[in-house]
């Protein structure tokens, strides 16, 4: 933009002449500041116009030009011409000039020169703007896709479809490059959208939505996030996209599970616990009486009632302990095949109340196996009766049966258990491990597999789980014939 | 002669601790070890009062309660909870008095005499 009182300076040899472009400046509403060709340098210093008009100073004048503008190279400089100098005025252009006005100068001619002069100042300087303004939009650029990319925790874009239109890196490291899959696909390996989506709630509403939900990664880990979606809005303010960004909470849920599995342990010993500390009492009593009435018989009796109960509250002790990770194993040398039909003998009288075949197929020569059988035990029960819960929930089929199947390899023992009953969703599997999901209402606690799966990682073996909806499922319990004994998890 | 205590309880260790306290205190005892047996023993032995365990196997002490307190001829007999639970109190609201395991046995022989009028 021009400003009308900006400076001007005019530098000539011949003042009369400098004198009357002053004039016609200033009559223009410019500050014209006149000076000799000697003295331009300094007044240019003083000044520091964007704008000189450099009248005809010396032969050389495309030296004194080169000089001034390396000196100042923002100025923009009219040189003036005496008439026939045209190669002087094409060398003086050549260095660097911006206009050349021919002598005698008219007004109209040096208006419009110093207007299209300062046209172009000013153009340079909104490029100057805009080229900064770039440099400062790329920089933010940069660092939202270095914070989206970075940020510990996934993020997607999804859009009316459930389609992904943007992921971080660390979405795309665990959950690949998936732009335009759907969300429910991806996360969970769902064929539909899952119920209470919270990016249908935020499309919905504009709100900002919360939920816990079980992912799997494309490497089949489960993490267990916090999921916030958020709307992304058009310049009217429509929603076009919505943010969903998940936090890993694996590690607290993994610690608050074991909290609460401790919780729920010593609330479902207390009732024992108190009548085993009301008959040690019944102990005490017994035998303070036996020695104020000096009956040995009451004693006695009262010394053996009060050793069974230490001896049975030291066992619930130690069983507290190991829901708190301080039991260590009680590992067994025991016969393979004896511990599967004493595991069996204990789920087949279920199985026959309620009309399910029950079969054991053990292998020949199972052999010995290393491994602590109470816990392992009460695993397998767990997993059998689930089966037998499966084939009772099952109505579609007329015939029911539960196997139990044991192999074995040189290095390893395989426990499986198959039923033809109602079988498991993909989501249920994937859920099936973790504490307190149950797929059967109130008569699940959700403790059951957790646990399971918990000793048999404990022993260092595996749990293969195969299911088909309506078809039936399988479970592989895989112990190595000596357990590679793993340390708790960190709780 | 010696007023009865009918002793309910499944934990026979607990049974005997009570028929100790309350023999020693010149009560005469008998008891069942869950709530189905329980009403039999009432009929046959008629007892002053009944200490009634609530978690028991066959059939647990509420239902016994209930059917204790519908008998036109036992439906008086005054019950004491004695049990594991917490919150006993409120499962039976209408017994004598409700103890929590383990119990105070001077505050459990004070309710006795109290109730049996010594």
């Amino acid at each position: 933009m021009i400003v009308a009182s900006e400076s001007i300076v005019v530098a000539t040899v011949d003042v009369e002449h400098g004198q009357v472009l002053a004039r016609v400046l200033a009559e223009h509403g410019f500050r014209p500041v006149l000076c000799r060709c000697t003295e331009v340098a300094r007044t240019l210093h003083e000044v520091r116009p964007r704008l000189l008009i450099l009248g005809h100073c010396r032969q050389d004048g495309e030296a004194l030009l080169r000089d001034i503008l390396q000196q100042f190279p923002r100025i923009r400089v009219i040189a003036l011409l005496e008439p026939g100098e045209t190669e002087q005025g094409l060398d003086l252009l050549d260095a660097g000039a911006s206009d050349i006005l021919v002598k005698p100068v008219g007004e109209r001619a040096l208006s419009i020169a110093v207007k299209r002069a300062l046209d172009i100042l000013d153009l340079q300087e909104q490029c100057d703007i805009v080229r900064e303004k770039n440099k400062i939009l790329r920089m933010s650029q940069q660092m939202c896709r270095q914070l989206f990319d970075e940020v510990p925790c996934y993020i997607s874009v999804q859009n009316k479809d459930w389609r992904i239109v943007r992921a971080n890196r660390h979405f795309k490291e665990d959950f690949g490059d998936c732009l335009g899959e759907h969300c429910y696909e991806i996360y969970k390996h769902r064929t539909h959208p899952c119920p209470n989506c919270p990016v249908e709630a935020t499309f919905a509403d504009g709100l900002m939505h919360q939920t816990e939900e079980v992912v799997t990664t494309r490497s089949g880990q489960q993490r267990i996030v916090l999921t916030m979606t958020a709307p992304i809005r058009d310049e009217n303010g429509n929603i076009v996209e919505v943010m969903e960004l998940s936090t890993d909470i694996s590690q607290i849920r993994e610690l608050q599970s074991r909290l609460t599995s401790l919780g729920l342990f010593i609330g479902s010993i207390s009732h024992g616990v108190r009548g085993m500390l009301t008959a040690l009492d019944g102990g005490m009593y017994r035998l303070e009486k036996g020695i104020e009435t000096g009956d040995m018989d009451r004693i006695r009796s009262g010394v053996e009632l009060v050793k069974l109960m230490v001896a049975r509250i030291r066992n619930s002790v130690l069983e507290m302990l190991y829901y708190s990770k301080e039991r260590e194993l009680n590992i067994q040398h025991i016969d393979v095949r004896s511990f599967a039909e004493s595991v069996a003998n204990f789920v087949e009288p279920k199985a026959e109340k309620h009309g399910i075949a029950f079969q054991r197929d053990f292998s020949q020569d199972l052999g010995q196996v290393s491994l602590d059988p109470e816990v392992i035990s009460s695993g397998l029960v767990n997993i059998l009766e689930n089966a037998v819960d499966a084939c009772i929930d099952d109505e579609a089929k007329p015939h029911h049966e539960v196997v139990f199947a044991v192999s074995a390899t040189a290095h390893e023992v395989c426990f499986a258990v198959r039923d033809n009953g109602t079988g498991m969703d993909r989501q249920t599997q994937e859920k099936m491990f973790s504490l307190f999901f149950s797929s059967k209402g109130s008569r699940g606690t959700g403790l059951g597999l957790y646990i399971a799966n918990d000793v048999v990682q404990q022993h260092g073996g595996r749990i293969e789980v195969q299911s088909a909806l309506g078809e039936g499922t399988e479970f592989r319990v895989f112990l190595p014939r000596q357990p590679r004994v793993q340390p708790a998890p960190a709780s | 002669m010696a007023k009865k205590i009918l002793i309910i309880d499944d934990d026979p260790n607990i049974v005997t601790y009570l028929e100790d306290i309350f023999q020693d205190n010149g009560y005469a005892t008998c008891k069942a070890t869950d709530g189905a047996d329980a009403m039999d023993v009432v009929r046959s032995e008629r007892p002053d009062l009944i200490t009634l365990d609530l978690e028991m196997p066959k059939e647990w002490g509420p239902r016994f309660y209930r059917q204790l307190s519908q008998d036109e001829e036992f439906g008086g007999i005054p019950v004491i909870v004695i049990s594991g639970l917490a919150g006993n109190k409120y499962a039976i609201p209408k017994a004598v008095a409700s103890f929590t395991k383990p119990f105070d046995r001077e505050e459990l022989l004070k309710v006795v005499k109290e109730t049996l009028g010594e």
